[in-house]
């Protein structure tokens, strides 16, 4: 998973920005995120919005170790705050007859039954 | 110095209503118009709060359209800001007659929605996100329940915290005939009951039903004049003494404490800067409470209380009628009902008729500062406004 690292301050994005909030800079560096995030908080999701199969969606915040941030489905059975989990590529949505292709986070813990 | 008072200011009652988005936008008006004393012909600029006109009632132009209505043909433009946009429309009006260019400016703001199936409502609102968030599934409840995680976690804060915020929301709405939701509910009913995950399930965990506003159909409107204009039609001006308004990350996890609204916390800084008060000079607050969990962070982030102490302020009973500081009042969005456009207005409307004393029922005695915080997006947009009894 690629993200953009701001040449000027360093920030790390998941999200290809402009302009770095923090220090106004437009040079951004593409880097690697790596294979492993820890969840910041989650969510379940009973109500799901059209073109989503899961039910419940489980989505979350993650962070990288070089303190990039993402959004994203959380493929897991037990979401817990400080679990690890890996960046996969994954049909996300449908939106107008389309599939919408993105990065999730999985769960790769031994024991738990995958998806 | 000019400065600005509310003349008008009425609401159609919120709920499941028959009337369509042009009568939700026409009756409030007529309505602020005739008890300003005024006649349509006396207004000089119009602004229309709106979310999803076109989409949900394949209506634009809503600023020409109640113009035409009216019989006028001034200036006329609909604000969208989400949610926010009553709020921002009253702060536009504040500029334009501040400015000295305008003087009487009408503010009406609706929302028709609930012909409408709730999906499809939903996902119009979620085009409010970060398209790469909403991408993944997010909707409006999902990004409030990671908020909530997180910060129940941080601060020891239980579903049953949440819970009283909906409770006393209710409360208040039995006496505001104008609420859609005019039922008592109680922590116990909607936590502890065997039929608990019929009334209030899950939606997105930790926020249950009773967590969340109700989609609602409803219209206001707000006439705002030049002081010394409006002293010659009413002996009860109520001023604007200040607005702020702040926006932040569009996306969520960009923000640097998800637990936190900076754009309440910068937008009601610059609020009280301007009105030259302190939060503790607050006799009332409009807050917006879409999910209960709102209500704590924004009287925090707002300036009232220290940050994760919200909830022992509702569990103390300091934010009912009788408390410190009374919030929400008219029931809140959770109560009085969520009709996007006409949200901010409705917080403006209920602050006017405390601050004049017309509340009945559910009056706070002799109430001189109001204060709303209303958010477009996710907390990505805040407009926060402090109005004053005239003297
Ligand atoms: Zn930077």
């Amino acid at each position: 998973m690629e993200g953009y690292k701001c040449a000027k301050c360093g920030r790390v994005y998941s999200i290809k920005r402009a302009v770095c909030p923090e220090c106004t800079s437009r040079e951004f560096i593409t880097v690697d995120m790596g294979e492993e995030c820890v969840l910041l908080t989650y969510t379940e999701l009973w109500v799901t919005p059209t073109g989503v199969s899961e039910k419940p969606l489980r989505l979350g915040i993650v962070e990288f170790p070089n303190g990039g941030r993402a959004f994203g489905q959380i493929i897991t059975e037990s979401p817990t705050i400080g679990i690890k989990l890996k960046p996969v590529w994954k049909q996300l949505k449908e939106e107008d007859g389309k599939a919408l292709w993105g990065f999730a986070f999985q769960d790769e813990r031994k024991g738990l039954k995958s998806i | 110095m000019r400065k600005v008072a509310i003349l008008g200011a009425t609401m159609t009652k919120f709920g499941k209503l028959t009337q369509g988005l042009d009568e939700l936008l026409l009756e409030p008006s007529l309505a602020a118009i005739e008890s300003s004393k005024l006649s349509e012909k006396d207004l000089d600029l119009l602004y229309i709060s709106n979310m999803l006109g076109g989409e949900l009632t394949k209506q634009v132009s809503l600023g020409t359209m109640l113009a035409d209505e009216l019989g006028v043909k001034i200036g006329a433009d609909r604000i969208e800001n989400g949610p926010a946009a009553g709020a921002s429309a009253i702060k536009d009006a504040f500029i334009a007659i501040k400015s000295g260019l305008f003087d009487l400016v009408l503010v009406a703001g609706a929302e028709k929605m609930t012909h409408m199936a709730t999906e499809v409502i939903s996902e119009y609102i979620s085009y409010m996100l970060h398209p790469v968030e909403r991408m993944s599934g997010a909707t409006l409840p999902s990004l409030g329940a990671m908020l909530a995680r997180l910060y129940m976690k941080q601060y020891s804060v239980t579903s049953e915290d949440l819970a009283m915020v909906a409770v006393k929301n209710h409360k208040n709405a039995l006496n505001n005939p104008y609420a859609h939701l005019q039922k008592m509910v109680t922590v116990d009913n909607l936590l502890h009951s065997n039929e608990m995950e019929k009334i209030n399930p899950m939606v997105a965990d930790p926020l249950r039903r009773f967590d969340i506003s109700p989609i609602s159909d409803g219209g206001a409107a707000v006439v705002l004049a030049e002081l010394e204009i409006a002293k010659k039609y009413t002996d009860l001006p109520v001023t604007i003494e200040g607005f702020g308004q702040a926006t932040d990350s569009l996306a969520l996890h960009e923000r640097s404490a998800p637990t936190d609204i900076n754009a309440v916390k910068e937008a009601s800084k610059q609020a009280f800067k301007m009105s030259g008060i302190s939060p503790d000079q607050i006799d009332v607050a409009e807050l917006h409470d879409a999910f209960t969990i709102l209500e704590l962070v924004e009287s925090e982030d707002a300036g009232f209380f220290e940050k994760g102490t919200a909830h022992k302020m509702v569990r103390e009973g300091q934010t009912e009628i009788g408390g410190k500081l009374p919030i929400n009042t008219s029931g809140g969005l959770k109560a009085r009902g969520h009709p996007l456009g006409a949200t901010g207005l409705s917080q403006v409307v209920e602050l006017v008729w405390q601050l004049r004393g017309e509340a009945r029922g559910r009056q706070v005695p002799s109430a001189t500062y109001g204060f709303s915080v209303n958010l477009g997006g996710f907390g990505s947009n805040a407009v926060s406004l402090i109005l004053k009894r005239g003297d």
